[in-house]
């Protein structure tokens, strides 16, 4: 299925442009699609969303279809999703 | 005998007089709002932490509705640098404290207007009485330590705290209140070694969502319209791309995690 991952703040610079598509298998984890996106970015952009052992940062911010998830592991996802990966900000 | 309360006079709230008629006549048509948000506006009190490049106009934009009192806390002298952006500076006043600048300009502009100058950041030792003082809380802050800082405190006391932050041409704001939405600790639980003290700024980017978030805070103070309210709205003024998001407490959040249902 098809899912559409967007990238805002600092992982938008890093990843050199604001939105990715993504061909997924049926029944594919919100991370496991995060995942698979970084996978093909540089290691910077990588860094900034997930740990060494490829969760995502506690305090980067996932939405899938504009509701945020505080579990992505266990976030199914349906064909045409978008999700939306927000590192914080705190310029003032 | 004590007369009957009059409900178009609600005890506590100051009566506008003449001048205050005057001055905000043209907000007063506005539906939803009328004598008494106006009232409302002035018995408030509100701490603006930062006044730069998104608090000024936030400072601004609140005194200019009628706000009867601004705390506002920010330490440290102008620099060249700042006036980009922080629009409540003036030139002349570079190398002098940027809270006193801030404070002279808001008099100038609105003078029954209370300002407590504070040429501190908000940290640790000084957020209890800063959100003490007020019934509203809008952070500007530059960094999550200070962002911490007040939201923990705001959510001791039952405060709302208006979250608005910037980067580059994007911006996010939404609103926070103790109890009934996610707090910031829920989306950002621990300071993200990421975040660096500089970062790109456009002073037109940090001035829209400071006016955002003056909006925001009138809406508490006042009841008009629907706040932010566990909604992160998102955007990119470079591509004009906005987006709202749901939040959702965090389990195990270390502030609100246990105490609120
Ligand atoms: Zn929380």
């Amino acid at each position: 299925m098809h899912v559409t991952i967007e990238f805002l703040g600092q992982a938008r610079e890093l990843a050199g442009s604001a939105r990715r598509s993504l061909e997924v298998a049926a029944a594919c984890t919100a991370l496991e699609a995060v995942q698979r996106a970084v996978d093909q970015e540089p290691p910077a952009l990588r860094e900034l969303l997930l740990t060494a052992d490829g969760s995502l940062h506690t305090w980067v911010m996932l939405s899938v279809n504009d509701v945020a998830t505080h579990d992505a592991a266990t976030t199914l996802l349906t064909d045409g999703a978008t999700l939306r990966l927000m590192p914080p900000i705190s310029g003032g | 005998m004590t007369p009957p309360p009059d409900p178009s006079n609600p005890p506590g709230l100051p009566p506008l007089d003449a001048l205050d008629r005057e001055t905000y006549a043209w907000q007063l048509r506005l539906p939803g709002f009328g004598e008494q948000a106006q009232r409302a506006l002035k018995g408030a009190s509100v701490l603006v932490s930062r006044v730069g490049g998104l608090g000024s106009p936030v400072a601004m934009e609140l005194a200019a509705a009628g706000v009867g009192r601004l705390v506002l806390a920010h330490a440290g002298n102008l620099k060249q640098s700042d006036l980009n952006r922080q629009l409540l500076m003036t030139q002349e006043w570079v190398g002098r404290p940027r809270v006193a600048c801030a404070a002279r300009r808001l008099r100038e502009f609105q003078p029954r207007l209370e300002v407590v100058a504070c040429d501190e950041n908000l940290s640790p030792a000084n957020a209890a009485r800063l959100v003490g003082e007020v019934d509203v809380v809008v952070d500007c802050a530059p960094l999550f330590e200070e962002r911490f800082a007040m939201h923990d405190e705001a959510f001791r006391q039952h405060k709302p705290v208006v979250e608005c932050a910037m980067y580059g041409s994007e911006a996010s704001i939404t609103t926070v209140v103790p109890g009934r939405t996610a707090c910031l600790r829920c989306r950002v639980p621990e300071v993200p070694p990421h975040w660096r003290r500089e970062f790109p700024v456009l002073g037109a980017v940090s001035g829209a969502v400071g006016c955002l978030a003056a909006m925001e805070a009138i809406k508490l103070l006042t009841g008009l319209g629907s706040g932010l309210l566990d909604r992160l709205l998102s955007f990119d003024l470079a591509s004009m791309n906005w987006n709202e998001t749901t939040l959702a407490r965090r389990q195990g959040c270390p502030v609100c995690g246990t105490s609120c249902g």
